[in-house]
């Protein structure tokens, strides 16, 4: 997988080091995502990145969950004859009229971050939310962490959201045969409160909590203030979730965090642009780009120092 | 300019019998009757609060007994009191009949300039915390002057500054959280969030900050002259207008005090968790409007309670440690905060019919 | 001649093109009550808030005891010794008596800094005052003003404007929603201010009320003053009445065609 990525994205470059079109085109990128979700400003990176290397214009706009909000600056970006769009999906078949919009517009569309294969997208390039759930799950079971029985903490940000949801299921695949059960619980997007809510909840389940797994990134990157906070110390509770925070690259590299996800954020952004961008030069992207490796602490310095880079 | 003096004497004499016949002209009238202790112990609005909030904590604690032990206590007094500064300001802002809607933005921008400021070097951390709260101070000002210049409602400008302030926060940053890792023993820092344990309470600096501002601000309200100022401003304008009463300016005051509370339990908040966060704050002001209001507080103005709204702030905070403590699912807890701040309104406006109806 | 108390000379106010006074002169001397009566649209509520402080005059002048002073808020007006009893009397309800009656200037104790309320000293004059206009004797000084009824609030409103020894108390239609009794304890009121020092201008509309009480009465109409000094011991209700309306013309007993 992580070679594929590499060709592909070696390719690409060699493609866009030809300096082809000097005109500068204009592209949507579209994210249901909060500003400030530490994962984000990633993604928002690699855009940037991909916009100054190419010197295109790259218009970029957040949602907060919002659907109908997220939907309306998609379709204003075809209203505005975008050379391309690329956007994540805020809701499981919430774009599929919108997309079929941007085709008959003749605007390729590029889902990134969050798939959605009921639409029908040019391309897909991410992670497979399912899949990492599952793989999260099968990484406590495997490595003995966890056993028929037992119970697991869920915590995420916005219960509901497509990524909670698909990553549930990819772990329920794996639970629920196993009779190990699980909660998921609410903590919001702001800092102060998930550690507030994070910590009433871990005081009030300790005992029974055998292993968390952080379905996103805000809250996995909070578990050492709050294990601090409520004195449980660090691999005296195994967790896995995301990782594409400084706090949680800190986190591994502590101990706190046995092992997790990034989603290589400016590479999938940086990627899906250049497919639309090869797209509307009139190549059709005819393949996904799956994104996404699990690390523990012998891994966890390359990641740190990326986002450090910042 | 104060000229008083009783009435000449000449007068008296004759106000004096006038008065006794004032008395004998005026329809038979009980003494006036205020009824035993008990019954205006109930009528003030902070006793409902007051039973709600042991109510509470009784059926709590019997049962989760963890709920009342040491380690739970400190961990649900680090966050409340960092609500509870923007809560006692409020209370003022709202007895004198204003909201303000921005407070939760100017608690996440507030951290950001400060550690922005640090973080790139360009102030020391003491600069940088006196640059926010004055930056603060002047969101408050331009807040007072929409509204008592331009005669604008509160609720439209503060709702416009919050999504000014916000952007603001997001685009200085670029949407990156802050780094609050390295005040490493800044006196600043321990003195606004330090922390340190006496007998199993883990007791955070702020704690003694609240204490503080619930202190004076309940004394400003109750016992001085700006403290009646404020209620007159809420519970009759233009009358105050009519007696020399400096509205204006006392809103624009209190407009100031609510932006500074919010930024110094933004500051306060961030080195405690951490982290420096744009989107910190969101939805702060909705819930400390509902701490306010659950108080005892009205909020249409004129009358204002200090100690209600402490209580109002550990109702709503309690809720959400001990609903989480006893096992109601993790979904399900705004049901549960949202049917209190429904009971509370229900009780508050029954005791005024009640004693508005003459009890 | 002495100086009369309040000399206001050739007083115009336009709203916009609309004109609310035209050259309006009027006089209150020390220790007298002018009744002043008119229609609706008269430009009495005008003359008075001008004189209150609470909108500016377009042109004129105002003399207080022969000086020219310049009004241009209510806080100045109630430095030079007016003050205002509106019909709803200023009062704030959730506020006691105490905290009306010195709403505004209320005495500090200890040092400056604290701001601190002088509430005995408030207590005890509000106990004073309130015996002294006759409300019953039992009501603590802290008691919200709510709990009043309309004429007992009236009469801390003139107990207020009595205690604060101004010069000239305005009182702006304060019958209107009131009953029989308080009517009278109003009127007496009034009677007493004068008595002991105070001068009035009394606006109403029920011209038997203003009978009961003036010195003195000033007519206007459409923004004028009509009649200046109709002595109500020497006129009848109905001839007042009709230099109201504009049947007649004051200072001649014929009947003049309607304006």
């Amino acid at each position: 997988m992580f070679k594929r990525l590499t060709l592909l994205v070696c390719g690409l470059l060699l493609a866009l080091a030809t300096p082809a079109m000097a005109k500068p085109k204009t592209y949507y990128w579209i994210s249901h995502g909060s500003p400030a979700d530490p994962v984000w400003t990633y993604f928002l990176a690699g855009a940037k990145q991909w916009a100054a290397d190419t010197g295109n214009t790259v218009n970029t706009s957040f949602h907060n969950g919002d659907v109908p909000s997220h939907q309306e600056a998609v379709r204003a970006a075809i209203s505005a004859k975008a050379d391309g769009i690329v956007t994540t999906s805020p809701d499981p078949g919430s774009l599929v009229d919108v997309v079929k919009e941007a085709k008959a517009a003749g605007i390729p569309i590029i889902n990134f971050n969050t798939p959605d294969p009921k639409a029908g997208f040019d391309a897909y390039v991410g992670g497979d939310n399912v899949t990492f759930g599952r793989h999260w799950a099968q990484y406590l079971v495997d490595k003995g962490l966890v056993k028929s029985g037992d119970f697991v903490w869920l915590p995420v940000e916005v219960p509901g959201a497509t990524y909670g949801v698909q990553e549930e299921e990819g772990i329920a695949s794996v639970f629920k045969p196993l009779n190990i059960t699980w909660e998921v619980t609410d903590n919001t997007l702001d800092q102060a409160e998930v550690i507030s809510r994070m910590v009433d909840y871990l005081t009030a389940n300790r005992t029974r909590i055998k292993a968390i797994i952080g379905l996103g990134d805000l809250v996995t990157g909070s578990i050492k203030r709050v294990f601090d906070q409520v004195g449980v110390k660090p691999g005296e509770i195994p967790v896995v979730g995301w990782g594409n925070s400084l706090d949680t690259t800190q986190e591994v590299l502590n101990g706190y965090v046995n092992a997790a996800q990034w989603q290589d954020p400016q590479a999938t952004s940086y990627v899906a642009l250049s497919l639309a961008a090869m797209a509307s030069g009139g190549i059709p992207p005819g393949f996904n780009v799956i994104t996404g490796a699990l690390y523990e602490k012998d891994r966890a310095a390359v990641y740190d120092k990326i986002l450090s880079g910042k | 300019m104060t000229r008083s003096s009783p009435a000449s004497s000449a007068g008296q004499g004759v106000s004096a019998a006038a008065g006794a016949a004032a008395d004998a002209a005026l329809p038979g009238r009980p003494p006036f009757d205020r009824g035993p202790l008990i019954h205006r112990l109930v009528a003030k609005p902070e006793f409902g609060p007051l039973v709600l909030l042991v109510v509470e904590l009784a059926a709590f604690w019997a049962i989760n007994p963890e709920f009342l032990s040491a380690q739970n206590i400190g961990n649900t007094l680090a966050f409340t009191v960092e609500l509870g500064l923007i809560a006692l300001a409020m209370t003022l802002l709202m007895t004198s009949g204003e909201f303000d809607l921005s407070v939760g933005s100017v608690f996440g921008f507030a951290p950001v300039l400060m550690w922005t400021l640090f973080n790139s070097g360009a102030a020391p951390l003491e600069a940088g915390f006196v640059a926010a709260i004055a930056v603060a101070a002047l969101v408050g000002l331009v807040n007072g002057w929409f509204v008592t210049r331009l005669r604008i409602p509160s609720f439209l400008v503060t709702l416009g500054m919050l999504l000014v302030v916000r952007g603001t926060a997001l685009f200085i940053t670029d949407g990156f959280p802050q780094r609050t890792w390295n005040t490493g023993g800044n006196w600043l820092a321990w003195l606004l969030a330090g922390d340190f344990s006496v007998g199993g309470f883990r007791i955070y600096m702020s704690l003694f900050w609240f204490i503080a501002a619930a202190l004076a601000m309940g004394y400003v309200l109750t016992q001085t002259k700006a403290g009646n100022w404020i209620q007159a401003a809420g519970g009759n304008p233009g009358a105050a207008r009519a007696r020399g009463v400096r509205v204006g300016r006392t809103k624009i005051a209190l407009f100031v005090l609510s932006a500074t509370m919010s930024a110094l339990a933004g500051v306060i908040s961030s080195i405690r968790t951490s982290a420096a966060n744009p989107n910190s704050g969101t939805g702060y002001e909705l819930e400390v409007i509902a701490m306010v209001v659950i108080g005892g507080t009205a909020l249409s103005g004129g009358r204002g309670t200090i100690l209600g709204t402490v209580l109002g702030i550990f109702i709503l905070r309690v809720m959400r440690n001990g609903i989480v403590l006893i096992g109601v699912p993790g979904l399900a807890y705004n049901i549960f905060i949202g049917a209190i701040i429904l009971g509370m309104m229900a009780l508050h406006s029954w005791l005024d019919r009640r004693h508005q109806a003459g009890s | 001649m002495a100086e009369p108390l309040i000399r206001m000379a050739h007083i115009s106010k336009f709203y916009g093109r609309v004109r609310a006074l035209e050259d309006v002169s009027v006089t209150v001397s020390e220790r007298e009550i002018v009744g002043l009566l008119g229609d609706n649209g008269a430009g009495k509520s005008t003359l008075i808030k001008i004189l209150s402080g609470a909108v500016p005059p377009t042109s004129g002048d105002i003399f207080i005891r022969g000086r020219k002073v310049e009004i241009a808020s209510t806080t100045d007006a109630i430095a030079h010794g007016i003050e205002t009893i509106y019909q709803d009397s200023a009062l704030v309800t959730q506020l006691s008596i105490a905290r009306n009656l010195f709403l505004g200037r209320e005495p500090i104790r200890g040092p400056r800094l604290l701001n601190r309320l002088d509430h005995a000293a408030m207590e005890a004059v509000a106990r004073d005052l309130m015996r002294k206009v006759g409300i019953s004797k039992d009501i603590p000084p802290d008691t919200p003003i709510g709990s009043l009824s309309g004429g007992e609030r009236q009469a801390v409103a003139i107990a207020r404007a009595m205690h604060f020894d101004s010069d000239l108390i305005i009182l702006d239609e304060p019958t209107n929603n009131l009953g029989v009794a308080e009517t009278q304890g109003v009127l007496r009121f009034v009677r007493n201010a004068r008595d002991s020092g105070h001068s009035c201008i009394f606006i109403a509309h029920n011209i038997h009320h203003v009978f009961q009480v003036v010195d003195r009465i000033v007519v206007m109409r459409r923004g004028r003053v009509v009649a200046d000094d109709i002595d109500p011991r020497r006129t009848s209700v109905e001839e007042v009445e009709q230099v109201i309306t504009g049947m007649m013309e004051y200072g001649s007993q014929a009947a003049a065609a309607p304006l």
